[in-house]
């Protein structure tokens, strides 16, 4: 595919518009779209060390001159990352804000493009990161080059190791923090693994988080009376609890035996279990999922085991880099 | 080598023959075959007097009484029954009107109590007890009788598969309200598998078939089967239902008779059970089943056979003689007798008189056979298993062994209480009589 597709595929309607518009405006246009983006990717604040910095100290900043190869893709307005499209280029300098790339192709990217850059680094590994291009020229000698600043809507997903699904308390499910099509997208680009980071039993119909009780195998109630029986051993005697208590203890009713141990003379066993709601007794009491989501009763047997899937991101550190040049 | 035989015979005078022959006169002769005969012979009798008197007179034939029906809760106890538990409740369920179903899972370590559970929640009237330690086969039967409002308990084993109509038939002696308990007949389930449970079916149809309805008769029936039994449930409360085992099952039956409750045998109430397939564990059943006799006839319930107790019965009396006697005192009598063969006796009178004994073992076992014949509901899997009667005659001295084995280490070394049947913690607590 030629640059000029490149260009094109990620909102196609606006090359139309962007023709008329002058550069200034269009640049003006791109910069809110950044900062629309950045708002949104910057909710998690403790992760934000980026964007902490104005955008005039960014620009001052030092730049610290590398030698990388690098892909880069685009991000279509759906936000996802269209992989079968791509050009390279080398990193040239790169700093906390962003970094500039002289491409292998003459065609310029046009301004505003989200991109996701796939970065080899110097041990062969790959790193990604995300970006909106804010300049793209063609030098003294004829090279392309773009600069890149590091924002956008994947620039939020790269700022994680791992990407772990959020439990939300109000539905009792567990979430992931991004579209699933983000997500397939990544992986299907090589950018991020999915890893099952637990298996946990779900209600069958929504896949909510059940509250757990014992109770009446038939009608699922939890009003169930549960009663202990002794077990004495010398005589094979067993009967309920009660009919062993006596103001001297315990006493066997069968063989007259007193002063009787725990464990060396007698045991306790559970005796039947009687459900107070169906009437149904001596059935072994299971235990019953109940989801406050749906209203769903039902034994957890029956409950749908479901794999909370979490996603390794292979993100470039870009602190790392910086150290290392 | 027959001609030689039959002419050693001749050559010996009858009273000495009479006296080398003893063992088996005292053994089986008397025992069994001529007092099965007899009873063979008044039954026939009877049952044509009967049929002319229906044939002449149709108006007049009795038709059998079905209307006692009393409530009945079945307990069906097992250990790692996974398997068989299903089967064993499906032949149960249903099958009588007044019937609460138990089961009691004595710390299976398989589904046992899973598969009765998902019963259970299907059937109504179904009991699921289960316990998470083993604690011995008496407990986990003493169990539901806390809970049982029944008139009549009936035990069945977990392997055990009931035949038509078998909870009817067994309910009908207790009619007699003197009948404390009935025990029904119990008939193999694998009957050729191998010539271990082809020898055992044949004699299950000879001793527990036809030798526990001539004991019935004569009123000295002394064991209630562990596979198929029926007791009294107000009788069961009053003695607390059963002591710990091994031999449990004989126990109670003693209990009953010595608070002067009769003890039925019911041979239409049959239930089919699974047999050792190898003689391996044949040995150690047959074993256990001789400790209890010694433990429970010789020892604990020694004061059934005293004429002076206070409870004594003429019954009692002579059902405990012939345990005594035939289970302890002529086993060892017969290990005196062929000790001290050689010293009146030549080899070769040895090795004809080892032949004689066989050959009239292989004639009363003949007669037996037909004896079971006539009372037999299913003559033709009688007669297939009938083909390996020439080899009953060896099967039976391998049981006079085991026997002997047996009473010898139980009376000497108390065994039973060492068997892993009970659970340790159990039997380390519990009486050693």
């Amino acid at each position: 595919m030629t640059i000029e597709n490149f260009n094109n595929l990620p909102d196609e309607d606006s090359v139309v518009e962007s023709a008329k518009e002058t550069s200034a405006d269009l640049q003006q246009r791109m910069l809110n779209e950044i900062e629309k983006a950045e708002i949104a990717s910057t909710a998690d604040e403790s992760s934000s060390f980026i964007f902490a910095n104005p955008e005039e100290n960014q620009r001052s900043a030092v730049r610290y001159n590398v030698t990388l190869p690098v892909l880069l893709y685009p991000v279509s307005a759906s936000r996802e990352i269209d992989s079968t499209v791509s050009i390279q280029g080398i990193v040239r300098d790169i700093n906390q804000g962003g970094m500039r790339v002289s491409l292998d192709s003459p065609a310029l990217p046009r301004k505003g493009l989200e991109l996701v850059a796939c970065v080899e680094l110097a041990n062969g590994d790959v790193g990604f990161c995300a970006g909106v291009v804010v300049d793209s020229r063609q030098s003294d000698g004829g090279i392309s080059e773009m600069s890149v600043r590091f924002g956008g809507f994947f620039h939020g997903v790269f700022l994680h190791d791992m990407i772990f699904p959020i439990l939300e308390r109000n539905q009792m499910r567990f979430n992931l923090p991004f579209p699933d099509l983000t997500l397939a997208s990544l992986c299907s680009l090589g950018a991020a693994n999915a890893e099952v980071l637990d298996r946990v039993l779900v209600c069958p119909r929504c896949q909510s988080i059940p509250t757990l009780r014992y109770g009446c195998s038939l009608c699922l109630s939890s009003n169930v009376n549960s009663s202990r029986m002794v077990h004495h051993f010398a005589c094979a005697h067993v009967d309920f609890l009660e009919r062993f208590e006596t103001p001297d203890g315990l006493v066997c009713e069968k063989c007259r035996t007193k002063n009787m141990h725990v464990g060396s003379d007698y045991e306790y066993l559970n005796g039947p279990e009687n459900c107070e709601d169906c009437g149904k007794s001596n059935l072994e009491k299971i235990q019953i999922g109940h989801c406050l989501s749906c209203e769903h009763r039902f034994p957890m047997e029956t409950a749908k085991l479901l794999e909370i899937v979490g996603y390794r991101v292979k993100r470039l550190d870009i602190l790392a880099l910086i150290d290392s040049a | 080598m027959l001609s030689d035989w039959i002419f050693w015979l001749s050559s010996i005078p009858r009273d000495v023959l009479f006296w080398m022959l003893i063992p088996f006169v005292i053994f089986d002769g008397a025992r069994y075959t001529l007092a099965l005969g007899l009873m063979v012979f008044y039954d026939s009798v009877r049952d044509s007097c009967r049929n002319i008197k229906n044939f002449i007179f149709p108006a007049l034939e009795e038709e059998r009484d079905w209307s006692y029906c009393p409530s009945v809760a079945v307990m069906i106890v097992g250990l790692n029954e996974g398997d068989t538990i299903k089967h064993a409740l499906e032949s149960v369920y249903d099958t009588y009107p007044r019937m609460e179903l138990f089961v009691v899972d004595d710390g299976s370590s398989d589904d046992m109590s899973k598969n009765a559970n998902e019963f259970a929640k299907k059937h109504h009237g179904v009991t699921v007890l289960s316990r998470k330690l083993r604690g011995g086969k008496s407990s986990a039967m003493n169990m539901p009788l806390p809970m049982i409002t029944s008139e009549i308990v009936v035990v069945i084993d977990s392997d055990s598969h009931l035949a038509d109509g078998a909870i009817w038939n067994i309910v009908q002696p207790f009619k007699n309200p003197e009948v404390g308990a009935v025990s029904g007949s119990v008939s193999a389930r694998n009957p050729f598998v191998n010539l271990c449970t082809r020898l055992q079916a044949l004699e299950y149809r000879r001793s527990i078939f036809l030798g526990r309805i001539l004991l019935s008769r004569l009123g000295i029936l002394g064991i209630v089967s562990g596979a198929l039994g029926a007791f009294r449930k107000s009788a069961l409360d009053k003695f607390g239902g059963w002591d710990v085992g091994p031999g449990e099952d004989g126990d109670l039956t003693i209990k009953f008779r010595k608070a002067g409750y009769k003890i039925a045998f019911v041979p239409e109430a049959s239930c089919l059970t699974n047999l050792p397939t190898s003689f391996k564990v044949l040995t150690k059943q047959r074993r256990r089943w001789e400790w209890a006799a010694v433990t429970f006839e010789c020892r604990k319930h020694i004061d059934a056979g005293n004429p002076l107790g206070k409870h004594f019965r003429w019954d009692n009396f002579f059902m405990m003689v012939e345990r005594w006697l035939f289970n302890v005192i002529l086993v060892y009598l017969s290990v005196l007798y062929w000790l001290t063969l050689p010293y009146y006796c030549t080899m070769t009178s040895i090795f004809y008189l080892v032949f004689s004994f066989y050959v009239l073992y292989v004639i009363c076992d003949v007669l037996q056979n037909l004896f079971v014949l006539y009372y037999s509901p299913n003559r033709r899997e009688d007669l297939v298993l009938f083909a390996v009667f020439p080899l009953m005659p060896i099967y039976y001295a391998y049981q006079k062994f085991v026997t002997l084995w047996a009473i010898t280490e139980e009376i000497f070394t108390r065994r039973s209480f060492k068997d892993n049947f009970v659970p340790e913690r159990v039997r380390n607590v519990t009486w050693h009589w």
